[in-house]
């Protein structure tokens, strides 16, 4: 059992209730982070396929789709993954730390991707995720959002990335 | 575009199904575990491991190796410089993770890695130093735990040291000449007479193992929980005072009910921790979007159950009371074991002045 002179969430409700305050919660006040937000997901792939998908097949390796709009949702780790790309040619080992190993884990993008594969705007090719039938939507809403000029942020990373060349070795796959 | 307007045809609508329950299994720690698995990781996150964190991690690969690999407990009177055994009670290891101080100078960590494992050897050996410099020489030292570590008559054959910092060969001479010497002075009751040792780092231990998906994610895991620690426990920038933040406790100041001291200790003390648990919230959205995502919910969740019992709530002491059970429990639920219950408990503080630091929890008359 804790105290109020050690515990500050007693401490207030002992202040508040001398002083006949009245506490509430506006639920309305709590947003949810659009990290976990299946729209803005759909609407960072739309970008980063019209930036980085390459032919006329629009193809794009998965995990390096999964990396870039991992990245360009968190501009903090934009300059590690471009720090660590760089050193990879002299197999720096200090460097390894700057790798955003989390986007592994981005359990929200693999079920936006499988949401839009399954809805055939995308299709899986082996490693590769390339244009599926119904790719022009994500094309159009990629023009729109540029149109827009919604996701100034997230496009102007996603095309820093550009430099880099990706590779399965790089992205931690083999 | 609404992901809501792609779904206008049945096929769209089963896939938004799966899509619904891909995001649920989403917060389950066990796709979390679905990481691709690698040396390199391995190497990485071993080398930043510290002493018994280091022992535990190793003991616990080899286990997972060496069908009969047996660690050593250190309990009671240490554990004679040996941390496990192995093939028969035939193959010894010797485990060292230097602190992080020591790791960043290239002349100590030399002097550690060789003297901490001499020290273990002479324990195995039986072996004390006796005078000094020139004049110092090894005499037999019974190390009584030795004849409660292996069984009666069994030598070791080989012994491994197994260091978390293995990128210079300057360790190599100084433990290779210590190793001869202190066969030839041992009375060799535990240590074969043809006995030999190797040094492995964290690369020769992969090669020599299965660094599978598994030993990562539970290294990851273990990484996790460190820097999540870390943030709570350390010092962390504070959040610049915002009018919203600074009223609340303004207006418990002008009723002058409470001390004012008592109301500037809370206002630090509350600052701080919303601090912490943005600076978590950032780390965990970096690392760990799973467990993120995690923690996003329980917050919503929690708020939805105070805000439900907010209507029966008497007091403040009440809401705050219900609000901070509410959260143990949703944070309990949503990451269950994969937090420590202490750790669980700085998060619930951290999230609850994060309810005052953004404003959801008001006192103030509207």
């Amino acid at each position: 059992m804790t105290t109020s002179d050690e515990d500050p969430v007693a401490a207030l409700g002992v202040a508040l209730a001398q002083s006949n305050a009245t506490a509430k919660l506006n639920r309305k006040r709590i947003v949810r982070s659009t990290l976990h937000d299946a729209n803005y997901h759909v609407a960072i792939i739309a970008c980063a396929m019209r930036i980085h998908a390459e032919g006329s097949r629009r193809r794009v390796l998965a995990a390096w789709l999964k990396l870039l709009q991992f990245v360009a949702a968190r501009p903090s780790l934009a300059e590690n993954l471009l720090e660590y790309a760089r050193s990879r040619r002299t197999g720096d080992l200090q460097k390894w730390a700057l790798m955003p190993r989390g986007y592994m884990g981005d359990q929200t993008h693999d079920g936006v991707v499988d949401f839009l594969v399954a809805a055939g705007v995308l299709r899986r090719d082996g490693d590769y995720l390339e244009a599926g039938p119904r790719y022009a939507g994500l094309e159009q809403l990629a023009a729109t959002i540029e149109a827009a000029q919604m996701f100034t942020g997230e496009r102007e990373i996603l095309n820093r990335l550009r430099v880099i060349k990706p590779n399965k070795v790089m992205l931690g796959g083999s | 575009m609404q992901l809501s307007a792609m779904c206008s045809d049945p096929l769209i609508e089963d896939a938004a199904s799966i899509f619904g329950s891909a995001t649920r299994l989403g917060f389950s720690f066990s796709l979390w575990l679905v990481l691709v698995g690698s040396e390199d990781d391995f190497v990485r996150i071993m080398r930043s491991l510290e002493r018994q964190e280091f022992e535990d991690e190793v003991c616990g690969f080899l286990q997972r190796c060496i069908t009969d690999f047996q660690t050593v407990p250190a309990n009671p009177h240490g554990d004679a410089g040996l941390d496990g055994h192995s093939h028969a009670q035939t193959v010894g290891y010797c485990c060292y993770g230097p602190e992080e101080v020591t790791k960043s100078h290239a002349g100590k960590l030399k002097t550690a890695v060789v003297d901490k494992f001499r020290d273990d050897l002479r324990k195995i050996f039986e072996l004390d130093t006796q005078g000094r410099g020139k004049a110092a020489k090894l005499v037999h030292c019974e190390t009584a735990e030795m004849k409660t570590i292996l069984a009666p008559g069994k030598k070791l054959g080989v012994l491994r040291l197994i260091v978390s910092v293995f990128d210079s060969h300057q360790i190599l001479a100084p433990l290779n000449q210590a190793f001869a010497e202190y066969i030839k002075a041992s009375k060799l009751r535990y240590v074969e007479a043809k006995a030999k040792m190797t040094i492995w780092g964290p690369k020769q231990l992969a090669l020599n193992g299965a660094v599978d998906d598994l030993v990562i994610a539970r290294l990851e895991h273990r990484e996790v929980v460190r820097r999540v620690t870390n943030t709570l426990s350390g010092p962390t920038p504070l959040i610049t005072p915002t009018s919203d933040f600074d009223e609340k406790f303004d207006w418990i100041d002008a009723q002058k009910k409470a001390k004012p001291d008592a109301v500037q200790r809370m206002r630090n003390l509350f600052r701080k921790r919303w601090s912490s648990a943005v600076a978590v919230d950032n780390d965990l959205a970096n690392n760990a979007p799973s467990l993120h995502a995690a923690l996003a919910q329980a917050r919503e969740e929690a708020a939805a159950d105070a805000d439900l019992a907010s209507g029966t709530a008497s007091s403040p002491q009440a809401l705050l009371e219900r609000m901070r059970e509410k959260l143990a429990q949703r944070l309990e639920q949503h990451l269950g074991a994969r937090f420590p219950a202490e750790l669980r408990n700085q998060l619930v503080d951290g999230e609850i002045a994060r309810l005052i630091g953004e404003c959801p929890v008001d006192w103030r008359p509207v």
